[in-house]
């Protein structure tokens, strides 16, 4: 048994609205159960009605093709995709019969983090990739768990898994960003999931939303060239023919494996060298440095191909999934209970946090790090 | 070399805000209560998105007979204790004119120099009353300030707390205006139900919606499309 591929607004039940995106806002549908999705539970993503019109009258097929495309992956290829993946499961029909939003799962209750505010209280929601990019200093005063290099780089193993999945699957993530990766920093095992995939393509079909630009900051140097290069010719004069205008604002936008590959690379540069400047910074140095010294030069060597302005030259989502599986002979194993290891920023971490101290749900351990609030001390 | 600099730009686009409130003594009390919660969820939402942080300056001013700097524009995970807006005199737009514009031209300078990309800043103008101050100097002020040949004129969005404020009041100092671009500013005076403290935590709301909206925006040809101004829809208690 599946889900059904297509619901009606009636059917969902009960829905309260728990976000409001640029695009949608997002319900929890507490009383939804879906066939062969046994206790998960679910949301509803309903797309706001520039979303709808911008996507135009093709919207129900393409979301429709999404939902189906899961459904025929093997069922073993289904558990490990769903294990990484917050996938449309449904289509929701609006009272005309139109498309108006989809199912997904709700996102599991380890990827959610109450941020201390300013004033006292929480806000909860999920934990985005791009919180790890940001300084140490602020990210304790909003109660994140303090993420050692070796729980980095197993996150930034675990994404390239999700990602070469993905490509294997023949489907493009598109608009990535510090945003639509959530993880969950539990040293015991850290792990991610790939969210709002909206904007990934299956090959061969037209992405659901249209032409998805790049997020900025995260533009690889074709679609930096293409942009410049499009400003150039809108300003001069006489006004460059329209077909020329037209191929430049078709390679702005054009998202593949390989522009997916050099925003993973930058995702990577922007775990491993976090602070300041963190979430826009494209310079490698540090993250090289980090890759070099603890999986070896593999790694350094295809931080810097992924850089490259050739599309053409950077490797493939799975050659980073392989280097990433290895460790330098003689580096410490990345194993669970290291967040007391010999790294410098540990030392110091560490010497300054007495057993016991807390910062939101996480609680330090002496020998162990972080371990979740609540949950059973390891012996 | 130079030209490939040029070709490939990527420098970051910083988004420069500024609040301008008006502490004029008819906001004591409720209005100001609800203008001191701004800034600390302002804050909240930088904090919590370090993308946002690395690409958001916030500054705040307040005006009364005078006007001034309450924080200087800059990285609010800077910000250890959070300022307090308090009222104090009169209403002057002349001397809050002047002092965004020497404010700005400032920051502006300090922006590039540190290496940033920027475009021009927006202002969040909150005010529950028309100007004390001679008209003539309000719009000498205002006119410097959004002089053409001011690389730092700002986008000026005026918000009128309470319904008995005309919005021909507001009108003349929104920036840019519908005759002046395609990408003209408007004013909002407040119509609902409730009360002036309802009407802040509004544009606390919308404010919070732009800064977000702007820090994803792409322009025409891809790049970072910068300011992104609330959406009306949101504003629906406002005419
Ligand atoms: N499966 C889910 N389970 C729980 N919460 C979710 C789920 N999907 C989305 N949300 C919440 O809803 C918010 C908006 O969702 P999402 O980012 O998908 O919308 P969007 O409109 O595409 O966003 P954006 O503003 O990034 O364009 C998220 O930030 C998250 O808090």
């Amino acid at each position: 048994m599946t889900a059904p591929l297509e619901l009606t607004l009636g059917q969902l039940g009960r829905l309260d609205e728990l976000a409001r995106g640029g695009t949608a806002t997002v319900y929890l549908a507490p009383e939804l159960r879906l066939p062969g999705l046994g206790d998960e539970r679910f949301v509803y993503k309903k797309y706001n009605e520039a979303t709808k019109q911008s996507a135009g009258p093709s919207l129900g097929t393409g979301l429709s093709n999404f939902v189906r495309f899961r459904e025929r992956l093997p069922e073993e290829q289904r558990e490990a995709w769903d294990a990484r993946i917050i996938w449309p499961v449904s289509v929701v029909l609006d009272d005309s019969g139109a498309a108006d939003g989809v199912i997904m799962r709700l996102i599991p209750e380890r990827y959610f983090q109450e941020f201390t505010k300013r004033a006292g209280g929480v806000n909860r929601k999920p934990r985005e990739v791009e919180t790890l990019f940001g300084d140490d200093v602020t990210s304790a005063r909003k109660g994140l768990a303090w993420v050692d290099l070796p729980a980095r780089i197993r996150l930034i193993r675990a994404i390239a898994a999700a990602y070469g999945m993905m490509h294997k699957q023949n489907v493009v993530v598109g608009d990535i960003s510090g945003r639509n990766i959530i993880y969950d920093p539990d040293p015991a095992r850290p792990s991610i999931m790939v969210v709002d995939v909206d904007s990934a393509r299956i090959k061969g079909n037209r992405a659901v939303f249209g032409m998805q630009p790049h997020t900025p900051n995260w533009q690889p140097p074709e679609a930096l060239l293409a942009s410049a290069a499009l400003q150039r010719a809108s300003r001069s004069s006489p006004s460059p023919p329209v077909e020329m205008l037209d191929r430049l604002r078709s390679r702005w936008a054009i998202q593949t494996t390989a522009t997916d590959v050099y925003k993973f690379a930058l995702m990577t540069v922007r775990i491993l060298s976090n602070g300041r400047g963190g979430a826009v910074s494209r310079d490698p140095a540090r993250a090289r440095g980090v890759l070099k010294a603890r999986i070896g030069d593999t790694a350094a060597d295809l931080l810097d191909a992924s850089f490259s302005d050739d599309a053409k030259q950077r490797p493939t989502m799975r050659d980073w999934y392989d280097a990433l599986q290895h460790r330098k002979p003689g580096s410490r194993t990345p194993s669970p209970r290291v967040a007391a290891d010999e790294t410098p920023a540990a030392q110091k971490t560490s010497t300054l946090l007495a057993n016991g101290h807390q910062v939101g749900q996480w609680v330090w351990v002496e020998g162990q790090g972080w371990v979740r609030r609540g949950s059973r001390p390891r012996p | 070399m130079a030209d490939s600099r040029q070709a490939n730009d990527d420098r970051v686009l910083a988004l420069a805000f500024y609040l301008l409130v008006d502490v004029s003594y008819s906001m004591d009390g409720a209005p100001l209560n609800a203008v001191n919660k701004i800034l600390p969820e302002v804050i909240d939402t930088i904090e919590e998105s370090p993308t946002l942080g690395d690409i958001v300056r916030f500054g705040a001013l307040d005006f009364a007979d005078d006007a001034r700097t309450v924080l200087p524009l800059g990285d609010l995970r800077d910000v250890e204790s959070i300022p307090n807006f308090t009222a104090r005199g009169g209403t002057s737009y002349a001397a809050a004119f002047r002092q965004l514009r020497k404010d700005i031209e400032h920051d502006l300078a300090q922006l590039k120099s540190d290496g940033y990309k920027v475009y021009r800043p927006a202002v969040f103008f909150i005010t529950d009353g028309a100007p004390t101050d001679n008209m003539s100097d309000v719009q000498a002020a205002f006119n410097d300030l959004t002089d053409p040949g001011f690389r730092g004129r700002p986008n000026i969005i005026p918000f009128g707390v309470t319904a008995s404020l005309s919005k021909a009041v507001l009108d003349p100092w929104v920036s840019p205006k519908p005759a002046e671009s395609n990408k003209a500013m408007r004013s909002y005076v407040y119509n609902g139900d409730g009360d002036a403290a309802t009407a802040i935590k509004q544009i606390a709301e919308v404010l919070i919606s732009s800064i977000v909206a702007s820090a994803t925006s792409v322009n025409d040809a891809g790049a970072a499309g910068g300011f992104v101004p609330p959406d009306d829809d949101d504003l629906d208690d406002w005419i």
